[in-house]
């Protein structure tokens, strides 16, 4: 295997899945499409295409699987959009049946692995019945212009006859593009022409030959005037000429040389191609011929489609996008966090440099040195970033088919509403979210959505409704899936959860509303007694719970009874980079997302108390939980202040300040989702001024630790550290493997002085605390959904 | 030198053409001097693309694919046999077997070789050298990708 080559297999699995997912698209189009009555052939079009490249990536790569699924896929799609099939439900079924089996395909194939598919069995069969032999005798159309067809192809051709016979007009249209800026003005033709009719297809003609523009004659059918079209697209610089209708005598092709030695049989099941008729044998019976002007004509508007500026903004050219594999990405992003730990040295030095009294010049251009390197830094991260972002549109257009598919297995017709598809996230979220979501979906669908006669018995419409939001709040993503189904049933959950001893009949006496709903994330609670064959509610929504937590998110569930279910997940836009608290406990450094953070408070030990066999303190009027973080991870408590180590003079005496008993605030955006704020993780900003990390542990007050306080969701925990360090970037790294199974570390990172700091996960921590924990009644920091 | 530009709107199919001409230094000889010559593969992802390429430099070969959206290989066949400048460039057609009409009009139009889908490296490198000595023929469909797998001239 040559590198060349192994380019190429890439390629091949990037671009098949790309294939994948746009044919998922088309078909969702298509669904509609039929549904409305009106099928664009363009579609059709556009899904035989797909197939027909999957056929031929697939002989060409040996992926016998992909090549026999295309093969019949093709031959069904071909009779689709040659007319010879009419497109129906069953025959979308198939389509979309064949699409979820492609996406298995590959993934088999990238693995390597050999496994039988009896599904995909089952599915050529049908395939192969469902075709039903078309009868391959093309009604013999209308008489054209030889040397029209000796440029089209066979579709094209078709395209052309249906639309003649359908007794529309054809023109043509003449335009002249600058090379260079080919692709918009195409696009705005194409946009501007859509109404009118079809475009059949394009000709370069080769007039006026110049290197940066191309003259093109368009072939196009509609049932507008010539008029209305010269109207429609005169501004474009298009000259339209309408075609003449008239009976000739048709003109023989010439006959192509025939191959005389037969082909070797091949290994490969090649269809024969459906017997045409000969032109030439073909009966005039529209009257209709096309004559087709070609070469340097008259006419020539040398107008140049000047590049747009306005509403194409979403059709990229594809010329202009490159595709990079994530990892090259990833490597990219380790750069930047290297870098970010040389500018936070360099900040150091800095500092050390100010309080030592050099050179103030020299101090004053390192400064400014370092601001600049800061700026490119910040600006180089947010690149990268950006590239790493894709729109969640990716998993939604998976979730609509599944929830297409679903809807019919169990009779129950949904309506889905799709908005803020265009949302985008880090690409390696947007890959773990696909299962989650799709969990969620078949929930709302079999247990949310009730059947369409107990919806009109108790007053709803009988259609569904399940909506799937997408939004961004700051540095995170938002995503909704709520129903208009029968809700959550409390009552079953608060039963079941008793009946398993997860909780106390008295415990379930003082629980929240929120707090029973919470209940449906503890593994193994269904409110279903018996679990049906898509999912038990409940059952698989504490992995669900668990996949979302691993992405740094928090899922939150209301539910109001007979109403309907809305499930909220909220991630991080990115896992590449976080920003975290770096604190100190006994020796050792542990990094805390800042995005978990609330505050960090000094705190008096002697003010601590024992509410209910927990510790916790006051503050600001509410009960907050605290864990000892030096206890939990069986370190040597600190009763004095902390040795001089890691970034020198932080930890050392410093001049009092007063507002430092003051919590310490980051910078902050308000939150609805969180009933908290969060930091802005990007850009980085300096730990000055009232930040943590200029108020290090003070000698005199040996008894004072601090309290940082954490959020997830609309739980609080106070984590009781020794000292604040600062905050900084870091680039989580996993742990290795034994260090794998504690769950409540997300993973490691390097710290400016090459020490190793253990990244905490704050949400698996404060699950952690709270799993066992007495169902005291605290107060929480947000408003509650409802 | 011999530089190809090769028209196909899969990526895939591009760096698999690529991959097996690039991969084969010495392989493409020409004329009877039979130097060795060194191959250049220039990529075009549409017909407009490589209209836009076409007037920029010279080629050896175009290898189209018939079957891509907007301008189809078709009339890109037809472009370069009817244009002053390019008239000379040989031309050969990647396409799959079972499009009998499109092959037939290809090679009415004046395309030089005609190789279907799938094909081998070493059907395709075989094309590519007939193709680049002047001379036209019609490779019929292969076996998926095997070890030694030659292709058989002539065709249906």
């Amino acid at each position: 295997m040559t590198t060349e080559s192994e380019r190429a297999r890439e390629e091949f699995f990037s671009e098949a899945q790309e294939i994948v997912e746009g044919l998922g698209r088309d078909l969702l189009a298509l669904d509609e499409a039929q549904k409305s009555g009106h099928v664009d052939p363009d579609l059709i079009n556009d899904v035989f295409r797909a197939v027909h490249t999957l056929k031929g990536l697939a002989g060409l790569f040996g992926a016998t699987r992909m090549s026999t699924l295309s093969h019949e896929l093709e031959e069904l799609l071909d009779d689709l959009r040659m007319g010879r099939v009419e497109l129906s439900p069953p025959v979308l079924d198939l389509l979309f049946r064949s699409v979820e089996l492609y996406g298995r395909i590959l993934q088999i194939e990238k693995e390597g692995r050999e496994q039988p598919m009896p599904e995909l069995d089952q599915l050529l069969r049908l395939l192969h019945r469902g075709t039903t032999g078309a009868s391959g005798t093309a009604s013999p159309g209308p008489i054209i212009d030889p040397s029209l067809l000796a440029v089209l192809t066979e579709y094209e051709e078709t395209r052309l006859r249906t639309n003649i016979a359908q007794g529309l007009g054809l023109y043509r249209l003449r335009v002249r593009f600058q090379l260079a800026t080919i692709d918009q003005g195409l696009d705005e033709l194409k946009a501007t022409a859509k109404p009118y009719g079809e475009i059949i297809t394009y000709l370069p003609t080769g007039a006026g030959d110049d290197a940066d523009s191309i003259e093109l004659d368009i072939l196009m059918a509609s049932r507008a005037s010539a008029e209305t079209l010269r109207g429609a697209l005169a501004h474009l610089g298009v000259d339209v000429e309408e075609l003449p209708r008239q009976p000739t005598i048709p003109q023989a092709v010439p006959p192509p040389p025939m191959p005389s030695t037969p082909a070797r049989p091949s290994s490969h099941p090649t269809p024969a191609p459906p017997p045409m008729s000969p032109l030439r044998a073909e009966l005039d019976t529209t009257g209709a011929h096309v004559a087709f002007p070609r070469g340097a004509g008259g006419g020539d508007t040398s107008a140049s489609i000047p590049p747009k500026a306005q509403d194409l903004g979403t059709i990229r050219s594809v010329a202009q996008t490159v595709r990079v594999d994530i990892h090259k990405l990833d490597i990219l992003m380790n750069f930047v966090g290297e870098l970010s730990i040389v500018r936070t040295s360099l900040e150091r030095v800095l500092d050390k440099m100010r309080d030592a009294h050099t050179d103030r010049e020299l101090a004053l251009n390192l400064h400014r040195l370092q601001r600049d390197f800061e700026r490119h830094i910040s600006s180089l991260r947010r690149g990268i970033l950006e590239v790493r972002m894709v729109p969640l549109g990716q998993v939604f257009d998976k979730l609509a088919r599944v929830a297409r598919q679903l809807s019919r297995e169990a009779d129950k017709q949904v309506n889905l509403v799709i908005t803020g598809a265009e949302t985008e996230v880090d690409k390696l979220i947007v890959e773990e979210l696909s299962d989650p979501l799709m969990h969620m979906m078949r929930n709302a669908i079999d247990h949310g959505i009730e059947s369409r006669t107990r919806r009109e018995e108790v007053g709803k419409p009988a259609i569904g409704t399940i909506a799937l939001n997408a939004f961004q709040k700051g540095n995170h993503v938002v995503i909704e899936i709520e129903d208009d189904g029968r809700g959550f049933d409390t009552e079953r959950l608060v039963e079941g959860a008793i009946r398993r001893g997860v909780i106390s009949p008295d415990e379930a006496r003082t629980m929240s509303r929120r707090e029973i709903l919470n209940l449906a994330f503890v593994p193994g609670l269904s409110t279903k007694t018996d679990v049906s064959e898509l999912s038990g509610r409940g059952v698989g929504m504490d992995v669900v719970k668990t996949n979302i937590a691993k992405l740094g998110g928090v899922i939150d569930l209301q539910s109001e009874s007979g109403i309907g279910t809305k499930v909220t997940v909220t991630l991080p836009i990115t896992l590449a980079i976080i920003s975290a608290l770096i604190v100190k406990v006994s020796d050792q450094q542990f990094a805390i997302p800042l995005a978990n953070v609330q505050e960090a408070v000094w705190l008096d030990v002697d003010a601590v108390r024992v509410i209910d066999g927990r510790d916790a303190v006051t503050l600001r009027g509410s009960t907050l939980q605290i864990c000892y973080l030096a206890r939990l991870f069986g370190l040597s408590e600190q009763v004095e202040a902390p040795g001089v180590g890691g970034f020198g003079d932080i930890d050392a005496p410093m001049t009092h300040q007063p507002q430092m008993s003051a919590p310490m605030r980051a910078q902050r955006r308000n939150s609805g989702a969180f009933g908290r704020e969060y930091s802005a993780a990007f850009p980085y900003r300096p730990a000055h001024g009232t930040s943590a990390a200029r108020g290090g542990g003070r000698v005199a007050r040996p008894r004072r630790k601090f309290v940082v306080v954490t959020a997830v969701g609309t739980r609080r925990l106070g984590l009781v550290v020794d000292s604040l360090v600062g905050e900084q970037d870091v680039v989580t790294k996993p742990l290795g493997p034994s260090l794998k199974n504690i769950t409540v570390f997300a993973g490691a990172t390097e710290l400016p002085d090459q020490r190793i700091a253990l990244v905490l996960d704050a949400p698996a921590l404060v699950e952690e605390m709270f799993a066992n924990a007495d169902r005291t009644r605290m107060t929480h920091g947000g408003p509650h959904g409802f | 030198m011999a530089r190809i530009l090769v028209v196909e709107d899969s990526s895939a199919v591009r760096a698999y053409i690529r991959a097996a001409l690039e991969d084969a230094p010495g392989l493409f000889a020409r004329g009877p001097e039979d130097a060795p010559t060194e191959v250049e593969v220039v990529e075009a992802a549409s017909g407009f693309d490589a209209l836009r390429l076409l007037p920029r430099g010279h080629y050896d070969l175009v290898i189209t694919d018939i079957n891509m959206p907007d301008i189809n290989g078709l009339e890109l066949i037809r472009f370069v046999r009817e244009s002053e400048r390019h008239r000379k460039v040989a031309l050969m057609i990647v396409s799959t077997q079972s499009a009998e009409k499109d092959r037939a009009r290809g090679l009415a139009l004046g395309a030089d070789v005609f190789l279907a889908k799938p094909f081998t490296v070493e059907a395709l490198r075989k094309a590519v050298v007939t193709a680049l000595n002047g001379r036209s023929a019609q490779f019929a469909a292969d076996a998926p990708p095997s070890e030694g797998a030659t292709p058989s001239e002539g065709s249906r």
